[in-house]
């Protein structure tokens, strides 16, 4: 099968979560008693949801309505400097933080099979013992809700043995 | 152990490229079908590269015949235990790969720049035009909010016209459709499959979609894929 390509088209999704929410959250899965799952990887797409408080978004909405020139509006004309400023502090800017978040949270966790850790996260795997507290900063926060999701999780993995 | 990628007919080929930890790739036999593992060591590690592993050998399968791909971080102890495991989904493996009939995913997601859509949301209402114009400058947390569920009301209405626009455009193409969970400030974010001879077809479409809606939204549109939303 050949398709000609489209510049505005690309072979994957791309960002690293739409990846990973097509290949972990689709496709076919073998019954959970007779798989053997890779060390962690049910938990990655755990945090990908995000509740913004309606109050919160009906502000910034309020916040931006005061960057906005309402004139150049109905011209439906541009008003880059503006623009400019809500990139940087405006209304879009806390959800694409969250989401990015989570793509970087992501990636760090599959990056961790680079460096000394390999070994608890496999014994994780085949055990789950509750995972000790890590030293890296960055993942401290995340710590938590990372625990819980895996305490929710049933254990199939001692089956095969 | 084997590591599991994906579903094909028998006579499919096979792929060339390695599998995880760059060990080759074959078909398992399942019934009159084929199943495309690799070999793996028992020490498994989920790591990014893997993921990228387990996409490249189904794009390249799909090549040479329809593929069922298996979610990520599949493995089995041998064939035995694989043939176990899906023995009695042969038949409906069989359906779905009839039901295919050469038919590829392709993903659209499109998130709406927030801004430009209040702006866009406000230039087509004189109404809400006016009413910003003067109450926007009240400091009373009150009125801000009232000013704000306004003006979020109204963006959420045109982002719910923007996407039934999107669905009723790309059903013209799509043989199916299936849309992933909402998220915030995702206007629509789909799966589609659709026969390959109609991507160009599907790339004017999504190429008309993206100027349409202009500033206020950016475009992910990718694929052909494996039909990964297609298969569960």
């Amino acid at each position: 099968m050949t398709v000609q390509s489209y510049a505005g088209r690309a072979p994957r999704p791309s960002s690293l979560a739409d990846v990973l929410e097509l290949v972990l959250d689709k496709g076919l899965v073998i019954d959970a008693y007779v798989r053997v799952s890779l060390v962690g990887i049910e938990l990655l797409t755990i945090d990908a949801r995000i509740v913004v408080a309606s109050v919160d978004t009906y502000l910034r909405f309020a916040e931006a309505t005061n960057r906005l020139d309402i004139q150049a509006a109905s011209n439906a004309e541009g008003l880059p400097q503006l623009i400019e400023d809500m990139t940087e502090k405006g209304a879009s800017s806390k959800t694409r933080g969250a989401l990015s978040g989570v793509a970087e949270e992501v990636s760090g966790w599959f990056g961790r099979g680079e460096d000394d850790e390999d070994e608890d996260s496999r014994r994780d795997g085949e055990r789950r013992p509750r995972r000790p507290a890590r030293s890296g900063a960055s993942r401290r926060g995340r710590d938590n809700s990372r625990e819980n999701a895996r305490r929710r999780r049933p254990s199939n993995e001692d089956e095969e043995e | 152990m084997l590591c599991v990628y994906g579903v094909v007919r028998a006579d499919h080929p096979g792929v060339t490229t390695s599998g995880v930890h760059g060990r080759p790739t074959r078909i398992a036999p399942l019934g009159d079908l084929g199943v495309i593992v690799s070999d793996v060591d028992d020490e498994l590690l989920a790591r990014r590269r893997d993921v990228e592993v387990h996409l490249t050998v189904l794009e390249f399968a799909m090549k040479h015949g329809d593929v069922l791909p298996f979610r990520f971080g599949m493995a089995v102890a041998d064939e035995d235990a694989l043939v176990v495991a899906l023995e009695e989904s042969v038949p409906r493996f069989r359906a779905l790969l009839d039901a295919l009939g050469g038919r590829v995913q392709m993903t659209l997601k499109v998130v709406r720049d927030d801004f430009e859509s209040m702006r866009a949301a406000i230039a087509r209402d004189a109404r809400l035009r006016r009413y910003v114009e003067r109450g926007r400058d009240s400091t009373v947390i009150a009125d801000r909010i009232a000013l704000g569920a306004e003006v979020a009301n109204a963006v959420d209405e045109l982002t719910e016209r923007d996407a039934q626009v999107i669905l009723d455009r790309l059903e013209t193409v799509a043989d199916a459709i299936r849309p992933n969970p909402p998220a915030p400030s995702v206007v629509a974010s789909l799966a589609l499959l659709v026969r390959p001879q109609r991507v160009p077809e599907l790339d004017s479409l999504v190429e008309d979609l993206r100027q349409q809606l202009g500033t206020r939204a950016t475009f992910n549109y990718a694929g052909p894929m494996p039909p990964y939303s297609f298969v569960a």
